[in-house]
């Protein structure tokens, strides 16, 4: 049994769990925030259009495979030219959208667009077979799975631009002649849907555009139009006023902003109504409330870079907290120590220190990955530029303050959750409202757009 | 909670954004000191546009809150005229304000003259008529705050109309009608609305703000 196993039985379960969470943090914040930009990016779209699966033989694509001519006679329903594009459609997002020119309407105008399915009948209009749609330019109607269409829309011909979108939020396909929307059918066709063309009579000649180019229709101004909708309908939720309020200062004394929170009672005195009662509305301050001078100083000094200052009133205050050592708690603050002593240039001493207080945890997994990264910052003569600078950043000792917070929220003996200490009721509602989401996308097969914070954030602004 | 707690003990919070909800509502309601304050200790960004007529907002507010609602429409105006020209139902509310105010001091014969000359012209709209004839009824009462309208005498409603005020002004200077957090309680209601209704009897509730601060 190693040396090391023995040291971390020694602590307590509770100070194991709390420490350990801000650890966790710190380390993982940089990485989730590419996770997340790169999982937006990976999706494939349409580019060009498939020169394999197409209807041989009665269609030519051009070299650029963004034009298909008709080649063949129109005999009959089964000598269609259709060709579809190369990847189907993206679902991750809003709304995905394409456009055809009609370069040359031909002997009929028998032209299409839609989407279909990969297991499309290639000879046949898109529209006339099952799970698959098509708006087409001779009669203007819609057909959806069966021989018949649906009046729709106007024909269109030589000249004219037709696009064809799929609606994620509405789950609705929609069409647009000439930068307008024509019509909207309700979308219930199964898997992945790819954008389509079809030409029917002689000497017909479309050109598609998969967004290389500018569409003819405003799609940003659509989707703009989109989400205005949709946050037209969350607005008609009410929010009791008192709520607001209360998340706001349970944050602040959760983190012991005595400051602001003074400020803001003062402010808010005249404004909410006097029978506001924390309890009432469900918030318990009597958690939060407890030791906030003493948590207001500590934070300070932290962030002042006052390390040794701190630890001296911790020793005070709050002994139990640094009495062991090798806690998490105490490891966070002697590598802040370090980071504050590298900031100023004191190398030598950095270096003392870190062989002091710092070499025990370097066997430790948990900790090896911070000690290795502190020790790094050595190695650079511009640490800040540096792929370890975040330690540097004022974030890092956010997260060191947040830990002595949580630490000296739990010695309240009337703390009644311990992992209430961690966070306050507004990242636990951020956390919930995240989680919903990401579960309603489940829901929906992974279509439509991804939760992104910022843009409920920046959802009110208009213009 | 009946969500997975796996799925959002994982998810990772910005404090970037945390901040910017915290001042969201602090820009929102005035509290010109709480925001400094917060930014000095917490290192928070300093948003952009947020001092943009704080103070003249904040007059406006508390002269509506306690019922001077003939001040708060002229500094109202002074900012920009078409801001209640283009809210009637705001500036109905307003009105009915000060008419309150006269039948609080017990001016009967001055309230009635103020409802006939400026409230009156509302109710040729059906919309108007009803709240006018609340409103209306109070003067029947030698003791309103007796009356069943006593709410009009509220200062929850006034709060509620000062609110009103507050969000068209926001508007007006292209800033957000609803505090980042109210957005946030209302998205969460929404979401898990649709949850519960496409999970059906699986799923998790409907959101309810108690239960979830109670977790």
């Amino acid at each position: 049994m190693s040396e090391s196993n023995g040291i971390s039985r020694r602590r307590n379960a509770g100070d194991q769990d709390l420490g350990l969470y801000f650890l966790e943090a710190c380390k993982g914040r940089e990485t989730k925030e590419k996770e997340k930009e790169e999982e937006e990016e990976e999706e494939e779209t349409p580019r060009e259009l498939n020169t394999i699966n197409s209807s041989g033989g009665f269609v030519v694509v051009s070299t650029d495979k963004l034009s298909v001519k008709y080649t063949s006679v129109n005999l009959h329903g089964h000598d269609v030219g259709v060709i579809q594009a190369n990847k189907p459609a993206p679902t991750k997002r809003l709304i995905y959208y394409f456009e055809i020119h009609v370069k040359d309407a031909g002997v009929k105008g028998q032209i299409a667009i839609g989407f279909t399915c990969e297991t499309f009948k290639m000879r046949r209009q898109p529209g006339w077979e099952a799970n698959s749609c098509g708006y087409h330019g001779d009669d203007g109607l819609l057909y959806r799975g069966h021989g018949k269409g649906e009046a729709f829309g106007p024909t269109y011909t030589s000249g004219d631009v037709v696009g064809a979108g799929i609606n994620y939020a509405s789950q609705e396909f929609f069409f647009t002649k000439n930068g307008q929307v024509v019509g909207s059918v309700y979308n219930d066709m199964k898997g992945p849907l790819f954008p389509t063309i079809a030409v029917h009579s002689q000497n017909e000649e479309v050109h598609v555009n998969f967004g290389q180019k500018p569409f003819t229709f405003d799609l940003k101004e659509f989707e703009a139009q989109e989400r205005m909708k949709q946050q037209l309908k969350i607005e008609e939720i009410s929010v009791p006023p008192n709520v607001s309020y209360g998340i706001v200062r349970s944050y602040l004394l959760h983190y012991g902003y005595e400051d602001t929170l003074n400020s803001f009672d003062v402010a808010s005195k005249s404004t909410v109504p006097p029978i506001y009662i924390a309890q009432e509305s469900g918030i318990d301050e009597q958690e939060i409330m407890y030791a906030l001078n003493h948590r207001k100083t500590l934070r300070q000094l932290i962030r002042n870079g006052d390390i040794d200052v701190a630890f001296g009133k911790l020793r005070e205050w709050y002994p139990q907290i640094v009495e062991d050592n090798t806690s998490a708690t105490c490891f966070l603050l002697h590598c802040q120590k370090f980071i504050e002593l590298v900031r100023v240039g004191a190398l030598e001493e950095a270096v003392k220190y870190g062989r002091i207080e710092l070499s025990s945890f370097y066997d430790l997994p948990v900790f090896k990955d911070l000690v290795q990264d502190c020790v790094a910052l050595l190695a650079y003569e511009r640490p800040l530029e540096s792929s370890v600078g975040y330690l540097l950043k004022e974030s890092q000792r956010e997260v060191v303050a947040d830990t002595v917070n949580a630490m000296i929220l739990s010695t309240n003996p009337n703390m009644k959750e311990s992992k209430h200490c961690l966070q306050s009721y507004l990242e636990r509602l951020l956390r919930q409202l995240t989680a919903c989401c990401l579960e309603r996308r489940s829901l929906n097969g992974e279509q439509g757009e991804a939760f992104q914070l910022q843009r409920v954030l920046n959802s009110g602004r208009r213009g | 909670m009946d969500l997975d707690p796996r799925q959002y003990e994982n998810v990772a919070i910005n404090d970037n954004d945390i901040h910017s909800i915290v001042l969201s509502y602090l820009i929102h309601n005035c509290y010109k000191e709480s925001v400094e304050s917060f930014i000095t200790s917490t290192g928070a960004k300093q948003p952009a546009d947020y001092l943009e007529d704080m103070d003249k907002r904040k007059r406006i507010f508390h002269f509506a809150l306690e019922g001077n609602a003939l001040k708060a429409i002229e500094l109202t105006e002074q900012l920009a005229k078409d801001i209640l020209e283009n809210n009637k139902d705001l500036q109905f509310d307003l009105l009915s304000l000060h008419f309150v105010e006269l039948v609080c001091s017990r001016k009967c014969t001055e309230a009635l003259e103020f409802a006939q000359t400026k409230l009156g012209p509302f109710g040729k709209e059906p919309k108007y008529m009803e709240k006018l004839e609340d409103f209306m009824a109070l003067l029947a009462y030698k003791e309103p705050e007796k009356s069943p309208m006593f709410h009009l005498l509220s200062l929850e409603y006034r709060q509620q109309v000062a609110d009103s005020l507050n969000r068209a002004i926001l508007a007006h200077l292209n800033l957000p009608r609803y505090t980042a957090m109210e957005r946030l309680i209302q998205q969460a209601t929404v979401v898990r609305q649709c949850l519960s209704q496409e999970a059906g009897k699986d799923g998790p509730p409907p959101f309810s703000l108690k239960d979830f601060l109670k977790s």
